[in-house]
C-alpha cells in the first residue's frame, strides 16, 4: 500500500520533539558517541532509548532500556510495520509534562531501520508529537570492510543514513579512507560523511540536522548526479616517443583497461573531448597485452596484470606532445607509475571519475535529472507500480519536480512504500528542472531512467 | 485553573434535554493523568504519568497521597470492596496501599522494570499484573499465584473475565485467556497484529480489542471466532462496554463508533458513527446504569450521549476558555452513577454530579 503521509515539515514552526536514530555495527562506537552527547554540556535534556539496558538517569537526561519488538500488520504490507516498543515508551514519555529537548534512539547492530523509520510515518500518534530529525549511523573506518559486502544489514544502515559518522579514522591511512568514503558515497549519496576518531563530532553535526525535512529534501550533492564513468582516473603527462613506461604491481584484479588519448593541450576543455572518446573506447572489445607489451595510442586494451613483481607496459606513442591515460582502476590500486628511463613522470594534471558499480546486488543510488515539466497523473502511476513492485528495495528517496500547471517545485521524500510531497516554494528565476534520488537495493539504473522520462509532458 | 464550562451546543435541540451536569470539584496532581478510579466507598484515586497517586474522599479532601514507583506510575486498581489500591509503573513491583490508613501493604516483584497493568479481580481479591511479557497473579496478601512469561511479546494490556475466572492478555500476535487455577493451560487466540487494549462484554461472551492497525476485533470466546472491524482513521485505544453486553462503543479517530453486538453479533453490520467534535476522542465510558455514553476528547471537550436515541450529543461541554485547553485522559463513573471523574492531559482532575 502506498501512502501519502502529510507531515509538517516547516522547520521554523514545527515545535515537535526531535528523534535522532544511531544506528551502526557493534564497535562503531555507538555508545562512545552516546556517552558523549549524554556527558557534554549542551544544556538540552535528551532521553535514549536503548536496545537491551537498564534504565539509568544521568543527570537530568534519561536512558530507557527496551527490547526490539517488531510488529508486522495482518495486511502484508511491509511499510506498516513498526517498533512496538518504541510506540509504548515514546508515547509514554510524550504525556509527561517535562519534555526532553530531543530523543536519541540507539539500535542494535544488526537492526533493521525501515521500522523503526516507518514508526514515526505511520502512527499518527508519534507523527503528532515527533518528529523524526536524522538517521545516523556510525561506520567503523577499520573493520566495514568485512561487513559491507556481506551484511545487509550494514549496507541497509548506510542506505538509510542522512550523516554517516566515520569513525575510527585515526586506525586506517588516507588512502583507505578515501576508499571507504567513495564507497559509501555510492552506496547513499545525498547522506553527510563526518570523520571521526573515538566519535568525536560536533553535537551539532548529528543533532536537529533536519534529514527528513521537506525543505532538504535536494540538498543534493551536485557530484551525486555526474554521470557514471567506465574508467576511475585519468592522468595527463607529456610523453616522448620510445621513452614512457607504465610499471605496475600485482594488484586486486587480474586486468585493467586503460585507453591513451593524445592531446592539443592540457585544458579541461580538450580533456573533456578525450573523456568522451575514451567512454566510447571503453565500452567496446579490447586487445589483452601482456607485460612488456605496448599501450597504443586512441585504442583501448586491456592490461593483463596477473602476473607477480613488476609489470612494464611500453607507452607506443609516435609524436611527442601531451596524452591523458585513462585507467579502469584507480592507479593506487596497482600502484601504477608512469616513468621515464627510471624516474617517475609528472602528471600535469589527474582527475577521478566516478566508477560505475560493478555488482547489482549492491545497494546504490541512483540520480536522475531531467529537464521538462512533468505530467503528474504519468508520474503517480509510474511511481505507484514502481513502488509497488520495489518498496521494499528502496530504502530512501527524495526529489524536486517540475510539475506541469505547477508554479511552485514540487518536493517530496519518501522511505519504502511510504512517501510525502507538497509543494514549496515557486520556480521564480530558477529554470524548470527535475531531480529525483532513489536509494536501494538492486536498482535498475537505465529502466528508473527511461520510467521518469516517461513521465515527462509529450 | 482549568475547569469545565456549562455551554449549549450549536444545535438547539439537545440543549433541551433534562440532563444536569453540575460541577463539584477539581483538583491538581501535577502531571497527565494516567489512571483515574473510584472505590466502591466513593474514594477516587488519581495517578499521574510522573508517579504520585492521590486517593481523595467523597469531600475531595487529600486522604492519602502516594509517591508511587520511580519512574512514574502506569495504572491503578481498586479491589472490589475499595479496600486496597493496587498500582504499577516503571519500577519494578507492584505496590498495594490500605484504601483506610494508606498503609502500603505489600509489595511484590513483576518481573520486568516496566509495569504495565494492574487490576483487581471483579469477584475476589486476585491481582493480575502485566510487566514486559510475563502476567503475574497474586493473591490479596501478595502470595504468587500464577506467573505466565512466554507472550513472546510485552503485554499492552490485560482484562478479567466478568466472573473473575480468567485473565486475558493482549501482545503481538494475538491475545492469551489464562484461567486463574494454575493447573489449567492457557487458551491462544492468534492473529498476526498488535492489540493494544483489550475489553471482556460485561456477559463474558465477547473479547474486543482496538489494535494497532486501526482495526478492532471481536472473539467470541465459545467459539475462539475472530471478527476484525476496519475503517478507522487510527490506531484504536478506547473501548467501552455498555453494560447490557450490546455495544461496544470504540474511540480511533474522531467519531465514536458504536458496534451492535444484539442478534446475530456484528459481523456485517454498520455501526453507529456518532460525531461530536473533530478532534480525536481521548476516552470513553458508559454510566454503570447504561443510560448514558460520555466521551472526552484531545482537546478537553466532553459529549454526553445516548446511543440509542439520537446521534448527536445530548451534552458537550467545553473546556473554559480561559483555562488549559487540556485533553482529556481518562473518564471514570462512581459505582452509583451520579459522579463522573474527568482526568486531564495537564494533571487536573475535576469530580461532576450528572443528574
Amino acid at each position: 500500500m502506498a501512502t501519502a503521509v502529510a507531515s509538517p515539515s516547516d522547520e521554523r514552526t514545527d515545535n515537535r520533539v526531535p528523534i535522532t536514530v544511531l544506528t551502526g555495527f557493534l564497535g562503531s562506537g555507538k555508545t562512545t558517541l552516546l556517552n558523549r552527547i549524554l556527558t557534554e554540556q549542551h544544556g538540552m535534556r535528551i532521553a535514549v532509548i536503548e536496545n537491551e539496558f537498564g534504565e539509568v538517569g544521568v543527570d537530568q537526561d534519561l536512558v530507557i532500556g527496551a527490547e526490539e519488538e517488531i510488529f508486522e500488520m495482518n495486511n502484508g504490507c511491509i511499510c506498516c510495520t513498526v517498533r512496538g516498543d518504541l510506540i509504548r515508551i515514546l508515547g509514554n514519555l510524550m504525556k509527561r509534562k517535562d519534555r526532553f529537548d530531543a530523543i536519541l534512539i540507539e539500535t542494535t547492530g544488526v537492526a533493521d531501520p525501515g521500522p523503526v523509520v516507518q514508526t514515526f510515518f505511520v502512527d499518527d500518534q508519534m507523527q503528532e508529537q515527533l518528529r523524526l530529525d536524522a538517521i545516523v549511523t556510525l561506520v567503523d573506518a577499520k573493520h566495514i570492510g568485512q561487513h559491507i559486502d556481506s551484511s545487509s544489514e550494514a549496507q541497509e544502515q548506510i542506505a538509510f543514513a542522512d550523516i554517516i559518522v566515520l569513525n575510527k579514522t585515526d586506525l586506517v591511512s588516507e588512502r583507505d579512507l578515501v576508499e571507504v568514503e567513495t564507497r559509501i558515497r555510492s552506496m547513499n549519496a545525498t547522506a553527510k560523511t563526518i570523520r571521526a576518531s573515538n566519535a568525536m563530532v560536533d553535537l551539532d553535526q548529528v543533532l536537529n540536522v533536519h534529514g527528513f525535512s521537506l525543505d532538504r529534501a535536494l540538498d543534493i550533492d551536485p557530484k551525486f548526479l555526474e554521470p557514471e564513468y567506465p574508467f576511475e582516473w585519468a592522468g595527463v603527462y607529456t610523453l616522448t616517443p620510445g621513452k614512457d613506461r607504465l610499471i605496475c604491481q600485482h594488484g586486486p584484479d587480474p586486468a585493467m583497461r586503460v585507453y591513451l588519448a593524445p592531446l592539443r593541450d592540457a585544458s579541461d576543455t580538450d580533456l573533456e573531448g578525450a573523456i568522451h572518446a575514451a567512454t566510447l573506447a571503453f565500452s567496446g572489445e579490447a586487445e589483452t597485452v601482456a607485460s612488456g607489451g605496448k599501450i597504443p595510442s586512441s585504442v583501448a586494451v586491456d592490461l593483463a596484470l596477473t602476473g607477480s613483481g613488476t609489470m612494464s607496459f611500453a607507452m607506443n606513442v609516435s609524436a611527442p606532445g601531451t596524452y591523458a591515460l585513462f585507467t579502469e582502476h584507480h592507479p593506487n590500486e596497482f600502484r601504477a607509475d608512469v616513468q621515464t628511463v627510471d624516474s617517475s613522470l609528472e602528471i600535469i594534471a589527474s582527475r577521478e571519475f566516478k566508477p560505475e558499480h560493478e555488482h547489482d546486488d549492491e545497494v546504490t543510488s541512483v540520480g536522475i535529472e531531467l529537464a521538462g515539466d512533468l505530467d503528474v497523473k504519468k508520474l503517480n502511476t509510474w511511481l505507484q507500480r514502481l513502488l509497488m513492485n520495489q518498496g521494499p528495495d528502496i530504502f530512501r528517496m527524495k526529489g524536486v519536480l517540475s510539475v506541469k500547471g505547477e508554479d511552485r517545485r514540487f518536493v517530496f521524500q519518501g522511505v519504502h512504500m511510504l512517501f510525502d510531497g507538497q509543494p514549496d516554494r515557486p520556480w521564480g528565476a530558477e529554470p524548470r528542472h527535475n531531480k529525483m534520488i532513489f536509494i536501494g537495493r538492486n536498482l535498475d539504473r537505465a529502466a528508473l531512467n527511461e520510467g521518469f522520462a516517461s513521465c515527462l509532458v509529450s | 485553573m482549568p475547569g469545565l464550562l456549562n455551554r449549549p451546543t450549536r444545535r438547539g435541540k439537545e440543549s433541551r434535554s433534562k440532563l444536569n451536569v453540575t460541577p463539584i470539584w477539581h483538583a491538581d496532581i501535577g502531571d497527565y493523568v494516567q489512571g483515574l478510579a473510584w472505590s466502591a466507598g466513593g474514594d477516587l484515586a488519581a495517578a499521574s504519568i510522573s508517579g504520585p497517586i492521590v486517593a481523595f474522599d467523597h469531600n475531595s479532601d487529600r486522604k492519602h497521597q502516594w509517591p508511587g514507583h520511580g519512574f512514574g506510575t502506569t495504572a491503578i486498581s481498586w479491589n472490589r470492596e475499595g479496600t486496597r489500591l493496587a498500582s504499577v509503573g516503571q519500577g519494578q513491583t507492584v505496590q498495594v496501599y490500605d484504601g483506610a490508613s494508606g498503609q502500603l501493604l505489600w509489595e511484590e516483584p513483576v518481573g520486568t522494570a516496566w509495569g504495565e497493568v494492574a487490576a483487581w479481580s471483579p469477584v475476589a481479591n486476585v491481582l493480575a499484573t502485566a510487566a514486559g511479557r510475563t502476567l503475574t497473579l497474586f493473591d490479596g496478601d501478595g502470595v504468587l499465584i500464577r506467573s505466565e512469561d512466554g507472550h513472546g511479546s510485552t503485554i499492552s494490556d490485560l482484562a478479567w473475565s466478568p466472573d473473575g475466572s480468567a485473565v486475558a492478555v493482549t501482545h503481538y500476535g494475538g491475545l492469551t485467556i489464562w484461567p486463574v487455577d494454575p493447573s489449567e493451560g492457557g487458551q491462544a487466540l492468534s492473529w498476526k497484529g498488535s492489540s493494544l487494549r483489550l475489553a471482556w462484554s460485561p456477559n463474558g461472551a465477547y473479547i474486543a480489542t482496538g489494535d494497532q492497525d486501526s482495526t478492532v476485533h471481536f472473539w467470541e470466546t465459545a467459539t475462539s471466532l475472530d471478527l476484525q472491524m476496519w475503517g478507522y482513521p487510527t490506531k484504536v485505544l478506547q473501548l467501552a462496554w455498555h453494560p447490557s453486553s450490546r455495544y461496544l462503543a470504540t474511540g480511533g479517530g474522531p467519531s465514536i463508533v458504536v458496534w451492535d453486538c444484539g442478534g446475530k453479533g456484528p459481523e456485517n453490520t454498520t455501526p453507529v458513527m456518532l460525531d461530536g467534535n473533530e478532534e480525536h476522542v481521548s476516552a470513553l465510558a458508559y454510566r454503570p446504569d447504561g443510560s448514558l455514553l460520555v466521551s472526552g476528547y484531545d482537546d478537553g471537550r466532553l459529549c454526553f450521549w445516548n446511543p440509542g436515541k439520537s446521534k448527536r450529543p445530548l451534552l458537550a461541554l467545553e473546556p473554559k476558555p480561559d483555562g488549559d485547553l487540556a485533553g482529556i485522559s481518562q473518564l471514570s463513573w462512581s459505582a452509583d452513577g451520579q459522579r463522573l471523574a474527568i482526568g486531564h492531559a495537564n494533571g487536573a482532575v475535576a469530580v461532576v454530579g450528572v443528574g
